[in-house]
């Protein structure tokens, strides 16, 4: 009975997808963007930009994640003068909001601040999972933080109260954590806070849910030298092997990116394994985390920033195809001479495409690109740029198994903030199958 | 706030491009204090703020005293943990020659007033919201704090937590509010 209920579930599902990647494959046709491609690459057909939200409040980088259905979801935070809210959002193929964003914090949870997105994670039944960081006013405590967990078991209609995600009582900072969840119900979180930190400054801590986020386990730190103001990543792979990415502090004050898996839906964690020795040096915050994906063939896609030992900041991606233990010689994504490349975010598609997208950097600018990969990350298509305003940064992209894609960002138009969001379909998308 | 956008490329490309280098003196007061000097002085990027109380800072009004910009969040953890020694140190030295200007690009105020309540810092807090200070700068982590020189010339740059009142970093500024103009 269950398994013919998941069966007409997913069939459900995939006609769905299908009607919408329909739907998104006539509204692009007309507004496909021309890319100067190598003669043997077809471009990704973008389709239009669509503004989310603007005004003159302060709004946080978005959130984005397809859902069980196909549709693409938008979570972020904004303040006024004198409270802030996270809000979430559903999002057409055409790029219009299917609905008024839904506040998800109730009053009291407001979020602590804007200077990263919301967690957002999509369960395998249509849960809705958001995480976000509240002030904790304990008197004299300085930027104290709790992490919550919302879910919404409606679609994102409504959201329940949270549940509070860290269990030590302490006035301190518990904050840059990610989400994911499993096809079982299990919800996965890391973040870093401050109680187990050694020299570093954080210590990168996780915990789960195991009834689709109604309760929160125990939390346990994964490793005690986090950089302290790197968010963690979290991802699955197609063998259910949960795996988290995040910035460690080696001796030296050295930067790198290491990853570690769970074999064990998330009850332990293997020792951190170094994706390469960049020998990044830097006493301070640098606020770059590393950003991982998988294909459905297991390999493991990581994208991160560095400055090696030359100060010169590089985006790399590399690949494992061994659980982590050796990765390739990365792919250097980069290839302005005059500006310079930040805030790398990654998604990869089941076949293997990888979409990466970052900002392009001047004195006086800030732009949103793009390249695609479709060879398992061997190689990139050119660079596409995706944004028009001055100053746009905080990049997102997600992508659905039938080949749409999504990037979403955050552009200033002082003093007006704005939340943008463009679909696309990878090339060959009408090859790209649901899985 | 406004920035001459061609002076900000400029400086942040040279800043960027070749950050210059520590002296191999090793009596350099730079050095000594683990402050990077940066070669050839050029002009700092000019800016003008808001502080959190409304005030508008203009760096042309600070020529004639040695300015140290630090840059910080409310996010980040070193920062926190370095303010209380720049807040020394603006004590310990004479404020007609010296100022201390914290940049933020938060834009939680109220974040920021507790942050300086908590920590009694007594130095402007400056509010960079468009980030184009802190991009003139070359800002790529926090803290970062830059030190101008009286002539309005960026001749310093730390990337980290520093202890602003230690020794060797008293005798670093005074060292720059010696030099000639």
């Amino acid at each position: 009975m269950v398994g013919s209920e998941r069966r007409i579930r997913t069939r459900q599902s995939a006609i769905r997808s299908l009607v919408m990647s329909l739907v998104f494959g006539m509204s692009v046709a007309v507004c496909a963007a021309v890319i100067d491609a190598a003669p043997d690459r077809i471009p990704p057909v973008l389709g239009e930009k669509s503004t989310l939200r603007e005004g003159p409040g302060p709004v946080s980088p978005p959130a984005i994640r397809f859902d069980r259905t196909g549709t693409l979801r938008v979570a972020w935070f904004e303040k006024n003068a004198t409270a802030g809210d996270v809000y979430l959002l559903g999002v057409g193929p055409d790029g219009r909001p299917l609905s008024p964003p839904v506040r998800v914090n109730p009053d009291g949870a407001e979020p602590e601040a804007l200077h990263q997105s919301p967690g957002l994670a999509a369960g395998s039944e249509g849960e809705l999972y958001v995480t976000w960081s509240t002030p904790n006013k304990t008197a004299g405590a300085l930027f104290a933080s709790d992490l919550r967990l919302a879910r919404s078991m409606d679609g994102g209609r409504t959201f329940q109260r949270p549940v509070l995600v860290n269990d030590d009582g302490l006035p301190i900072s518990h904050v840059f954590e990610d989400v994911v969840a499993d096809a079982d119900g299990r919800v996965y979180i890391a973040w870093l806070d401050g109680r187990a930190k050694d020299k570093s400054g954080a210590g990168a801590v996780f915990a789960r849910s195991q009834d689709k986020g109604a309760t929160i386990g125990a939390n346990f730190v994964i490793d005690g030298m986090a950089c302290p103001c790197c968010r963690p990543v979290a991802a699955l792979a197609p063998d259910g092997t949960l795996w988290v990415a995040w910035r460690k502090t080696f001796p030296g004050n050295v930067r790198d990116i290491v990853v570690a898996s769970s074999t064990d839906k998330g009850a332990s964690f293997s020792q951190p394994m170094p994706v390469r020795k960049d020998g990044w040096v830097f006493d301070a915050c640098p606020h770059r985390g590393p950003s991982i994906a998988f294909d459905r063939q297991g390999r493991l896609y990581v994208g991160w920033y560095t400055e090696g030992t030359s100060e010169q900041p590089r985006i790399y991606l590399a690949t494992s195809d061994d659980r982590g233990r050796t990765f390739s010689e990365p792919v250097s994504l980069h290839t302005s001479t005059t500006a310079l490349p930040d805030h790398l975010r990654i998604a990869v598609h089941p076949d293997g495409a990888v979409i990466a997208v970052w900002e392009e950097v001047t004195g006086v600018r800030k732009r949103v690109v793009m390249r695609v990969s479709e060879d398992r990350g061997r190689s990139f298509g050119p660079v596409v740029t995706l944004s028009e305003g001055a100053k746009a940064e905080q990049p997102a992209v997600a992508v659905h198994d039938d080949g749409r894609f999504a990037v979403s960002w955050v552009e200033h138009a002082f003093p007006h903030t704005r939340i943008v969001v463009q679909q696309g379909r990878l090339p060959r998308g009408e090859a790209r199958q649901p899985t | 706030m406004s920035l001459s956008p061609v002076l900000a490329a400029a400086v942040v490309l040279a800043a960027l491009g070749s950050p210059g280098t520590v002296s191999a003196d090793s009596v350099d007061p730079y050095r000594a204090a683990g402050v990077q000097r940066i070669n050839g002085a050029p002009t700092a990027p000019l800016f003008a703020m808001t502080t959190l109380d409304g005030r508008t800072v203009d760096s042309t009004s600070l020529r004639g005293k040695v300015v140290v910009v630090n840059f910080w969040a409310t996010w980040c953890g070193p920062c926190k943990d370095e303010m209380p020694a720049l807040q020394r140190l603006r004590r310990n030295l004479d404020e007609r020659r010296f100022e201390v200007l914290a940049v933020t690009t938060d834009r939680e105020p109220e974040a920021i007033r507790q942050f300086a309540r908590i920590l009694n810092v007594e130095f402007p807090i400056l509010l960079d919201e468009t980030k184009d200070v802190s991009a003139a700068f070359g800002v790529r982590g926090l803290p970062t704090t830059v030190v101008i020189d009286r002539n309005g010339r960026w001749v310093g740059r730390a990337v980290g937590p520093r202890e602003w009142d230690s020794p060797a970093m008293v005798s670093l500024f005074e060292h720059v509010m010696e030099t000639p103009r």
